[in-house]
């Protein structure tokens, strides 16, 4: 459904995502894991169309992502990117101005579930609301790719069970659904595959029962396995 | 496209209330010193409207400018190149939403005036009196302008043509600076010499296809003779003077230029664009 064929990408000298090669099907739901700089956002943000590939390119579904996917990908980013002047009651009717499958109705249900006030300007949200705003408008569409780039950060517990139950509910058959965080723990919960990514580089995209079944590991223990020896040498 | 175009009225919504705010106040103390037959303060009023009238379509100008800049280098961009539409659609509803605000713009502020004159004169002053008005007051400077309705028609098109074809420039050498440049020494400091140079060249152009603006001819007023009857001294006058023709063919220029920086800068954005 989406697939990454060798995909690079450079800021000046710093190469932030370095030929990665990745193919992501519906049905699932992805934790997509790295220590920070790993090049997880810019990988996001390519398959979102929102940055161009230095090299390699992103396709959905046999096509290269263009004005075209943007109708079928809901991407959340995790930096605030509201129009300041916006109310959440606004963010509802931009979304769905714009986005077919945007359900007004679903939004306000959200909204409800997360305890947000329509009437709320974005510029007067704490960090956690924004959180959930973000959360409501994207979870709001009828994609049928969704990447949520650290969906839990700024999130108190109760809430983030809130938004754990709200994207196992999006997920289905034919959808795809990408998250990244940190907690990795939580991420647990939620995903059936798991793609690790250091210093810009693939390094696994692995099933989850597969990874406890056959080799005894859970994702947080592939996690250290992975990125624990880096981070000693690192200290 | 009719959702972009509402989004990007509304952006720049704050700044049209601000320019008409300020028009207020300074209309309210034109009408005060009419009201009070003080000179000074509806010297004052005028004053202030002549600035703002002048002033205000140029900051619409700018404050599209600065919005296109704010939605390529901010996070808000995602708004924006996050929806299904192509550089194309959001540029060209940018590109249109400025054009319109400074026609209506320049429409309204020359609503008000004639109004004003017309007040200020205590009489019902019909826009022919105003432009015979304003052709005396242009002869006393040399300016031999036949101003009527269609003149002033050609004029305003030339001049809000010119100013638009400035912000489309403004446009490109922006863009030009967030796609290829960001990130680069001296980012903004390049464009802004990138969006000087433009503007030469299409000044350049744009005189080499319309032509001067100003036709000048010299004028025999007096001859002064030797008792033979030969002529040994004559004085001439300069008479300078427009032709609406001019401004039709600059306006034209300036919209054609203002196409092609739109076609570039789209193609830019769609092809190099980042954010």
């Amino acid at each position: 459904m989406l697939e990454s064929k060798a995909v690079t990408k450079a800021f000046g000298s710093k190469i932030a995502v370095d030929h990665v090669d990745l193919k992501l099907e519906k049905g699932h739901i992805y934790a997509l894991l790295g220590p920070n700089g790993s090049g997880k956002t810019t990988w996001m943000k390519m398959a979102a169309g929102l940055i161009k590939p230095t090299s390699g390119r992103v396709e959905f579904e046999g096509k290269p992502v263009d004005i075209d996917s943007r109708r079928y990908v809901a991407y959340m980013s995790t930096e605030p990117y509201f129009y300041s002047w916006m109310s959440v009651r606004d963010m509802g009717k931009y979304y769905r101005d714009f986005f077919e499958d945007f359900s007004y109705a679903r939004y306000i249900k959200l909204l409800d579930s997360m305890q947000l006030s329509e009437g709320l300007k974005t510029r007067a949200l704490s960090s956690g609301m924004m959180a959930k705003l973000k959360i409501a408008v994207t979870l709001a569409r009828d994609a049928r790719v969704y990447m949520l780039d650290e969906p839990f950060n700024g999130i108190d517990l109760l809430a983030r069970d809130e938004i754990r139950a709200n994207i196992i509910e999006a997920a289905s058959e034919d959808k795809l659904l990408l998250l990244s965080s940190h907690l990795v723990e939580e991420m647990e919960a939620i995903a059936d595959r798991a793609v690790f990514i250091s210093e810009g580089r693939l390094i696994e995209n692995v099933d989850l029962e597969q990874l406890r079944s056959e080799r005894g590991l859970s994702m947080a223990d592939r996690y250290r396995q992975i990125y624990g020896h880096a981070e000693v040498n690192q200290q | 496209m009719k959702n972009l175009f509402k989004y990007e009225f509304r952006k720049t919504l704050p700044t049209k209330l601000i320019i008409l705010g300020i028009t207020a106040i300074a209309q309210l103390v034109f009408l005060v010193g009419l009201w009070q037959e003080s000179d000074k303060t509806v010297a004052i009023g005028v004053a202030l409207l002549v600035l703002i009238a002048t002033f205000g379509i140029m900051v619409i100008g700018l404050q599209s400018v600065l919005t296109l800049h704010r939605d390529m280098n901010t996070k808000q961009s995602y708004m924006l190149f996050m929806t299904p539409n192509s550089c194309y659609k959001i540029l060209g509803a940018k590109m249109l939403e400025n054009l319109l605000s400074m026609t209506i713009g320049g429409l309204f502020f020359f609503g008000l005036g004639t109004l004003d004159i017309a007040l200020l004169f205590n009489e019902y002053v019909r826009i022919d009196d105003l432009l015979e008005g304003l052709q005396d007051i242009l002869m006393v400077f040399g300016y031999h302008i036949n101003i009527d309705a269609g003149y002033m028609a050609c004029f305003t098109f030339g001049m809000l043509s010119g100013w638009f074809s400035v912000v489309t420039t403004a446009f490109f050498a922006d863009v030009v600076s967030s796609a290829l440049l960001n990130g680069k020494k001296y980012n903004l400091l390049l464009s802004f010499v990138f969006f000087l140079i433009l503007s030469y060249l299409v000044g350049q152009v744009g005189s080499a296809i319309a032509g001067d603006a100003l036709t000048r001819t010299e004028q025999v007023v007096g001859t002064t003779m030797d008792s033979m009857g030969n002529v040994v001294y004559t004085s001439s006058i300069e008479t300078r003077s427009t032709s609406p023709y001019y401004f039709l063919k600059s306006g034209a220029v300036s919209l054609v230029l203002s196409g092609l920086f739109y076609v570039a800068t789209a193609e830019l954005m769609q092809r190099k664009l980042s954010v």
